[in-house]
């Protein structure tokens, strides 16, 4: 293992840290601040170098489905294609090919790549309270929840595995702020006391 | 219902820090890295840590402890001594400044807070926890057993 250096939070210093140190409390040499920090083994690995594919020697050879002049060293596991070192990408425990990740990444098959997610649940759950805290725009706000609801069920929610509660009780106070509008609108038009 | 994959760190939690106004910052650890969640209510944004990526977790003081403390102090002067000096019945005093007691107390018992930030090859990233100096210690155990799990072969663990 080399020597590594950490940069001063403070100051950006490079800080040289000896191999096999688990962590350090003291003050940066320049500035002065007090540093706490706690090391981790990539912090001492040299940097990986980058795939480098290697050629075919012979026609024997399996060779990459990308690249025929390069000779294949995994299988992929999305696809099963042979593929070459350039090809590989490492996904978690999977190797896959640049295709299975562009199609997995389309289909929101690959969590991993997914850096964000809008809440649908939520969406609704606030257009059908919003509606009934403020009863007048009830009419557009509850048909609004029930379609947001409606046509984002199936929609993938929050990563952190959120159940359809949210959507459920959505529709429930947007078709009881209907019913309410229903029977206003009804009590106004028969106008039974009159 | 999708089968929970992202779970709390042991002894620690997910946090609810809040980094800027309106987004609330959690994190959870995954199969084989941490996720922290930025929320705004309505969207979700995503940033994940691989274990075997961590180069460095760095713990930087923070005066946290002491704006809330001086927060704290402010309302229990408005709430509990100014209206008791102006003549308000000393029940009325009690009643109204325990509760500012008693939040006093447990800010200064949870102990000093600190901001904690995790570095890899290409990024530095703010965690929401541990806000606190004592909790600290949790998170730099999980983290070595989850580096040391996902360590590459070959690669040695720091000496602890």
């Amino acid at each position: 293992m080399a020597e590594a250096a950490y940069p001063c939070p403070k100051c950006q210093t490079q800080l040289a840290i000896e191999p096999g140190t688990a962590e350090v409390a003291a003050s940066c040499p320049q500035c002065a601040s007090p540093i706490e920090a706690y090391f981790f083994p990539a912090f001492f690995r040299p940097a990986e170098a980058g795939a480098v594919p290697s050629a075919l020697v012979d026609n024997t050879e399996a060779s990459c489905f990308y690249h025929p002049q390069k000779q294949a060293q995994r299988v992929c596991d999305g696809c099963g294609r042979l593929i070459c070192a350039l090809c590989s990408v490492e996904m978690g425990a999977e190797h896959l090919c640049p295709s299975c990740i562009a199609s997995g990444k389309k289909k929101g098959k690959l969590t991993t790549l997914e850096n964000n997610r809008t809440r649908y649940d939520s969406i609704a759950l606030s257009l059908a309270v919003f509606g009934l805290l403020v009863y007048v725009f009830a009419i557009f706000l509850a048909p609004a929840a029930i379609y947001v609801a409606i046509r984002h069920w199936n929609s993938p929610g929050s990563l952190l595995g959120v159940s359809k509660t949210r959507f459920v009780i959505a529709i429930l106070i947007s078709v009881f702020s209907l019913l309410f509008w229903g029977l206003m609108l009804a009590v106004i038009i028969w106008n039974p006391g009159k | 219902m999708a089968e929970k994959i992202y779970r709390p760190i042991p002894k620690l939690g997910t946090g609810q820090g809040r980094f800027q106004i309106g987004i609330r910052s959690k994190i959870f650890q995954g199969p084989d890295h941490l996720l922290i969640v930025q929320s705004t209510g309505y969207t979700e944004e995503y940033k994940r840590v691989f274990y075997r990526d961590i180069r460095w977790v760095d713990i930087r003081p923070s005066r946290l402890q002491l704006w809330v403390a001086l927060a704290v102090g402010i309302l229990f002067l408005f709430f509990a001594v100014f209206p008791y000096l102006a003549g308000a019945p000393i029940e009325f005093a009690i009643i109204f400044g325990v509760p500012f007691i008693v939040w006093f107390l447990i800010n200064l018992f949870l102990g000093k807070t600190c901001d904690c930030y995790v570095g890899t090859n290409v990024q530095t990233l703010k965690l929401p926890v541990p806000r606190r100096v004592g909790k600290v210690s949790p998170l730099i155990e999980f983290l070595r057993a989850q580096t040391a799990a996902f360590a590459p072969a070959g690669a040695e663990p720091p000496v602890s």
